[in-house]
C-alpha cells in the first residue's frame, strides 16, 4: 500500500517537525507514536465546502494547514447538493441583495441573526464570482453569464413580488461542481489532506483549543495534531433520522466532540425536513424539480398546496411544504393511504426534464424505478438540514458560553455551526452559500489570528488519553448489544417521534428511548477487532455521537413550547414571539440537558407573521 | 508522479493511422489486381510478371510492403510496451523488431526493385 | 424476492495471507440495491465486512466495486437488474486491496494530480464579475465535468492493468474537461503530462471505461478528442 496519502507522506510532519521551534513546544503525548504527532499552524476538520474553503484561505495566506477528513474530500456531502447556490446577481432579471436579505430573515421565521444574514447575502455575489474564477462550470445564460433559476422562498420586492431567478446553477449538480472545483484548487495550492482520518477528540488546555486527535482508518493508530487554530467543519447530523437525505458519514461527530469539550449547542431543535425525498429511502430530489414547475399531488389528484400556500403553491419554503405533505398523509390523502404523495413533472415535457433536471430523472429511475417523464414520483418528507449547531459569532469563532466568550483557537463553519443565518428554517440554496461564505470567513479569521503570532502551547502529556480510551473501549467491548441495532432503533423513532410534527408526549417518549439506548450503548460489542480500516469501530464511535446529539435535539425540542420554522409542536401550534424569540443554548451534562438563551439580533426587519 | 518525459507517442499513433488507411486501399488494389477478385483468377507468372516490371507498380508494391511492416511491427511494439516492464527488455525487443523489419524490407526490395520478366 | 447468494471477496490484512470468497444467503427486500445488501450483511450478519460508502445515491463515488464481473456503484445497482440471484462482489481491479472491498485509490489520485486538475488561467479575471462563457462553449464540458472519481473506469481498463503508469481514462477525461474549457489557458502545462507514451497515445480504444462508467460518461471519446486536439496543434 502506498505510504503516500494525497501528495504527502503519511507520518511526515510539516515544516515544524524536528525544528527547534517545535522541540521547544513539543512533548511526546503518552501512548502515541512520535511519528503520529503532527504540528501545523492550523487544522481543519472536515473537507466539504466549508472545510476546504477555510483550508484554502489559510494555505493561500502562506500558513501551514492540515485538512482532516474521514472520507476522501470529493466524497463529502456538500457534493450532493443539487439545485443551486443563492446570490442576487440579477443576471436575468432585477434582484437586490436586500431582497435576498429579507427572504432569508423571513425564511428563518425571524430567528436568524440579521447582522450575520446581512453579511452573508452581501458576500454572496463575490463568493459566486470567486467560484467562477476558480473554474466552476456553471450553466450559462445566452449572453454568457451565470445561469440562475427559481427556488422556494426566494421572491422579489421584500416578499411581496413574484419568485425571482436567484439560484446560481450548474445543471442539477451544483454542489458536485463546487465541491470538486474547491478540491481542485486545494490540489493546486497543495493543501495537505489527511484523508480517511477520523477525528476522536479536541485537545483543550486552559480554555484554549490546541489541537485534535484522530484515528488513521487505513493504517490504524492514533494521531495527534497540534495546532494554533482548529476549524470544525464536520457537517450535519441527518443520520439521527431513518429517512434522511444525508450521507452515511453525517453522524454529528463535530457537534458531540464540541459538547464533550464542554461547549453548548445552539438551536438544535430545528431540523429541516425536505419535502421531496424519494419514498422509502429519503434520497433527495432537488427542489429544482419544484422550481422548474413540478406539481405536488395527493391521492385525490389535487394540487394540495392550494390549501396551505395559495400564492406560492409548490414554491413555498420547505417546512411549509413538508408539513402540507404530512397533513395530507395524516388526513389519509397520501397515495393509496400510504405515507407518501406524488411529485408530478409530466407536464414539463421530456425535453425540459432531460435538459434541466437530468439528475432528478436519473435518481427517480435508479432508486424508485420511476421515469418522471412517464409517471409521477412518490415522495415523502426527509430529514435534510440541521439549522442548529456549535454557536459561533459572525467571525466563526466558537463561543464557549454560547454568547460572547470565544474559546480561543477554535472556529466552526458550515452546517455544524450555528451563526445563526438560518434561524428556525433554512431557505433552499442558502446552505451552499452559508458553507462557502463562512468557510472562507473562518479561514480569513484564522489567518488574522495566526498573523498575531500566537505561540504553540505545550501539549499536555495526556493529550491523547480520551481518544486512546475510547478506541480501546470499543475494540475490547464485549457486551451483548449490537451497535447497528441500537442505531436503527434511534433513527426510526427519531423520524416518527421527533419529525415533522412533534408534541410533548412523543418527545418525552423519545427522550426515554434515548436514555435507554445510551445505557445499552455501554454494553455493545463489535465483530471487527483489527486496527486496519475498521469501519465497525468507526460506526460504533459514530453511534455514540448520534446518541449524544439526538438527546440534545429532543431535549431542545421538548423545551421550546412554540412552533417556529422547522420546529412544529402540535400542542403549541403558534409562534410565540413574546417568550421564544430567542436562541436555545443547550449543554449536555450528567444530570440531563441544561438550557440558557440568547436574544436574536434584529437590525432591520421586525418579526411579522410568516405567510406564503 | 515520478515520470520522466518520454518521446510521446504522437508520431507512432499518427503513422499507425495513416498506414492503416493506406493498407485498406492497397489491400483492395492488391486483391483486385493480383488475385483478380471479385472473380478469382490464377496467380500465374504470365499474368503478374509484366505488371511487376513497370516502375509504377514497383513503387506501389514497395509502399505496400513498408506500410504492412510498419503497421504490423508497431502493433507488436504496442503490445510489448503494455506487457514488458523492464526497460532493458523493451530496448532489446525494439531492436529486434527494427532488425526484423529492416531485413524483411531488404528482402522485399531486392525481389521487387531489380525484377525483370524473363522474356 | 427470492433468496440471494452473495459471494463477497474478503481479505483482512491482519489475518489473511490471501483473499477468499465468503458466502452469505438471505432474502433481500424488493427495491434493494447492492449497497443495501452489503449494509444488511454488515448490520445484521457480519459486522467485520468492510467497504466504503457515503452518500448512497451515486454522487460521492465511494462505493465503486466489481459486481458480477462488471464495475459499478453498489449504491445504484438494483439487485433485480442483475438478472441472477448469485451476486459476486469483488474490490475494484487494478488497485491494491487494503481490506475486503476497500482498495488503495492513491495510484488513481496520483494520475489526476499529474494532469494538473484545476483551471489554469493567465489573464486576470474581471473584478466582481464572472468570466463570460457562451452556452455553446459550456456545452463542450457536458459529459466531462460530471465525473465523480469513483475509479470504475480506470479499474476496468486492460491497458491500465498492464501499464500502471498509464494515466488512465479518468485522468484523461479530467484533462479534457479543462482543455476544452474556453476559460482555460493551461494547454502548455497540461499537455506535457498527457502527450506521453503513458498518456493519450497509450489508450487502445478498448471502450471498457465507457461500459464501466456509472455516470454514462465517455472517457474514450474524450481521449480521441484530445488526440485530435494534439493533431491540430502539431500540423
Amino acid at each position: 500500500m502506498s505510504e503516500y496519502r494525497g501528495m504527502f507522506k503519511v507520518g511526515e510532519c510539516a515544516k515544524y517537525y524536528n525544528t527547534e521551534d517545535a522541540k521547544v513546544v513539543h512533548e511526546e503525548p503518552k501512548g502515541v507514536d512520535i511519528h503520529n504527532v503532527h504540528v501545523h499552524d492550523a487544522v481543519v476538520v472536515g473537507a466539504g465546502l466549508a472545510g476546504m474553503f477555510a483550508a484554502l484561505e489559510i494555505k493561500k495566506a502562506g500558513y501551514d494547514v492540515a485538512c482532516l477528513t474521514k472520507v476522501f474530500p470529493t466524497r463529502s456531502h456538500s457534493g450532493a447538493a443539487q439545485g443551486g447556490i443563492a446570490a442576487a446577481l440579477a443576471n436575468l432579471e432585477e434582484d437586490h441583495v436586500e431582497w435576498h436579505f429579507f427572504d432569508t430573515v423571513k425564511g428563518s421565521d425571524y430567528l436568524g441573526d440579521q447582522d450575520a444574514i446581512e453579511l452573508m447575502v452581501k458576500e454572496a455575489p463575490r463568493i459566486i464570482y470567486e467560484y467562477e474564477h476558480m473554474g466552476v462550470p456553471f450553466s450559462r445564460t445566452p449572453d454568457g453569464k451565470i445561469m440562475q433559476r427559481y427556488f422556494g422562498g426566494h421572491v422579489k420586492d421584500f416578499g411581496r413580488g413574484k419568485p425571482v431567478l436567484r439560484a446560481c446553477m450548474a445543471a442539477d449538480r451544483t454542489g458536485h461542481v463546487l465541491l470538486h472545483t474547491l478540491w481542485e484548487q486545494c490540489v493546486k495550492h497543495q493543501v495537505r489532506f489527511y484523508s480517511e482520518f477520523f477525528v476522536l477528540s479536541l485537545i483543550i488546555k486552559d480554555g484554549k483549543c490546541i489541537g485534535v486527535t484522530a484515528w488513521d482508518l487505513i493504517n490504524g493508530g492514533i494521531h495527534v495534531f497540534q495546532a494554533k487554530a482548529v476549524v470544525l467543519a464536520t457537517g450535519g447530523y441527518g443520520r439521527c433520522f431513518s429517512i434522511t437525505t444525508n450521507s452515511h458519514a453525517n453522524t454529528a461527530d463535530g457537534l458531540s466532540l464540541a459538547m464533550r469539550a464542554g461547549l453548548p449547542l445552539e438551536d438544535m431543535e430545528f431540523v429541516q425536513f425536505h419535502p421531496t425525498g424519494l419514498a422509502g429511502s429519503g434520497i433527495l430530489l432537488s427542489e429544482g424539480a419544484r422550481g422548474e414547475g413540478g406539481y405536488l399531488i395527493n391521492d385525490l389528484g389535487e394540487r394540495f398546496m392550494k390549501r396551505y400556500a395559495p400564492d406560492k403553491m409548490e414554491l413555498a419554503p420547505r417546512d411549509v411544504v413538508s408539513r402540507a405533505e404530512w397533513s395530507e398523509i395524516e388526513a389519509g390523502r397520501g397515495i393509496g393511504g400510504q405515507q407518501y404523495v406524488y411529485l408530478d413533472l409530466r407536464h414539463l415535457g421530456a425535453e425540459k426534464i432531460k435538459e434541466r433536471l437530468p439528475q432528478v430523472r436519473e435518481l427517480a429511475m435508479k432508486f424508485a424505478g420511476v421515469d418522471p417523464i412517464e409517471e409521477p414520483v412518490p415522495i415523502q418528507p426527509t430529514a435534510h438540514y440541521s439549522m442548529g449547531g456549535i454557536p459561533t459569532d459572525i467571525r466563526c469563532r466558537v463561543l464557549a458560553d454560547g454568547k460572547e466568550k470565544w474559546l480561543e483557537g477554535l472556529w466552526a463553519a458550515g452546517e455544524c455551526a450555528c451563526v445563526s443565518v438560518h434561524g428556525a428554517n433554512r431557505l433552499g440554496t442558502n446552505s451552499l452559500l452559508d458553507a462557502s461564505v463562512h468557510g472562507k470567513r473562518a479561514g480569513k479569521d484564522v489567518v488574522a489570528y495566526l498573523s498575531t503570532n500566537p505561540v504553540f502551547e505545550v501539549l499536555p502529556e495526556d493529550a491523547a488519553e480520551p481518544a486512546i480510551k475510547e478506541v480501546e473501549w470499543v475494540l475490547n467491548s464485549n457486551g451483548p448489544e449490537r451497535p447497528a441495532e441500537l442505531r436503527k432503533i434511534l433513527q426510526e423513532n427519531m423520524y416518527t417521534l421527533c419529525g415533522v410534527f412533534r408534541d410533548q408526549e412523543k418527545l418525552e417518549k423519545m427522550y426515554e428511548i434515548i436514555k435507554d439506548l445510551q445505557k445499552r450503548y455501554k454494553n455493545i460489542h463489535i465483530e471487527d477487532r483489527g486496527t486496519k480500516f475498521n469501519t465497525h469501530l468507526m460506526e460504533a464511535i459514530e453511534l455514540g455521537h448520534l446518541l449524544e446529539t439526538a438527546e440534545v435535539i429532543v431535549a431542545s425540542a421538548l423545551n421550546r413550547t412554540e412552533s417556529r420554522g422547522a420546529h412544529y409542536r402540535t400542542d403549541y401550534p403558534k409562534r410565540d414571539d413574546d417568550n421564544w424569540l430567542k436562541h436555545t443554548l443547550a449543554w449536555r451534562t450528567e444530570e440531563g440537558v441544561k438550557f440558557d438563551y440568547k436574544p436574536v439580533v434584529i437590525t432591520r426587519f421586525k418579526p411579522e407573521e410568516r405567510k406564503y | 508522479m515520478k515520470e520522466k518525459r518520454t518521446s510521446g507517442g504522437f508520431y507512432a499513433w499518427l503513422f499507425q493511422r495513416i498506414t492503416g488507411v493506406l493498407l485498406v486501399v492497397l489491400l483492395i488494389v492488391h486483391f483486385w489486381v493480383t488475385h483478380g477478385l471479385p472473380k478469382p483468377e490464377g496467380v500465374t507468372y504470365e499474368r503478374i510478371a509484366p505488371r511487376l516490371a513497370t516502375p509504377t507498380w514497383k513503387v506501389i508494391d514497395m509502399l505496400f510492403l513498408a506500410c504492412a511492416l510498419y503497421h504490423g511491427l508497431n502493433g507488436v511494439w504496442m503490445v510489448v510496451q503494455d506487457y514488458v516492464d523492464s526497460e532493458l527488455w523493451q530496448g532489446i525487443i525494439f531492436f529486434l523488431l527494427v532488425t526484423v523489419g529492416g531485413i524483411l524490407f531488404f528482402l522485399g526490395a531486392i525481389t521487387v526493385i531489380p525484377f525483370k520478366p524473363v522474356a | 424476492m427470492a433468496e440471494y447468494t452473495f459471494r463477497i471477496f474478503r481479505y483482512d490484512p491482519e489475518k489473511d495471507e490471501t483473499g477468499r470468497i465468503q458466502e452469505y444467503r438471505f432474502e433481500p427486500e424488493p427495491g434493494w440495491t447492492v449497497l443495501d445488501a452489503l449494509n444488511y450483511i454488515k448490520w445484521n450478519l457480519d459486522g467485520s465486512l468492510t467497504y466504503r460508502r457515503a452518500c448512497r445515491h451515486g454522487i460521492c463515488g465511494s462505493c465503486g466495486m466489481t459486481i458480477n464481473g462488471k464495475n459499478g456503484l453498489a449504491c445504484e445497482t438494483q439487485l433485480k437488474d442483475l438478472g441472477t440471484t448469485v451476486v459476486t462482489i469483488e474490490p475494484l481491479r487494478g488497485f491494491p486491496v487494503i481490506k475486503d472491498l476497500v482498495v488503495d485509490m492513491e495510484p488513481f489520485y496520483d494520475k489526476l494530480y499529474a494532469i494538473k486538475p484545476y483551471l489554469i488561467t493567465k489573464t486576470p479575471p474581471p473584478t466582481d464579475k464572472e468570466r463570460l462563457q457562451s452556452p455553446e462553449d459550456r456545452k463542450k464540458l457536458d459529459g466531462k465535468y460530471e465525473c465523480i472519481l469513483c475509479g470504475c473506469c480506470t479499474s476496468s481498463c486492460p491497458t491500465y492493468w498492464a501499464d500502471k503508469n498509464f494515466l488512465g481514462p479518468n485522468a484523461l477525461l479530467k484533462a479534457a474537461r479543462f482543455l476544452f474549457d474556453s476559460r482555460d489557458e493551461g494547454f502548455e502545462e497540461r499537455v506535457n503530462a498527457i502527450d506521453d507514451k503513458h498518456g493519450i497515445w497509450r489508450c487502445h480504444t478498448i471502450f471498457n471505461c465507457v461500459e464501466a462508467c456509472p455516470k454514462e460518461l465517455n472517457p474514450t471519446q474524450a481521449i480521441v478528442d484530445l488526440r485530435k486536439l494534439m493533431l491540430r496543434g502539431r500540423l
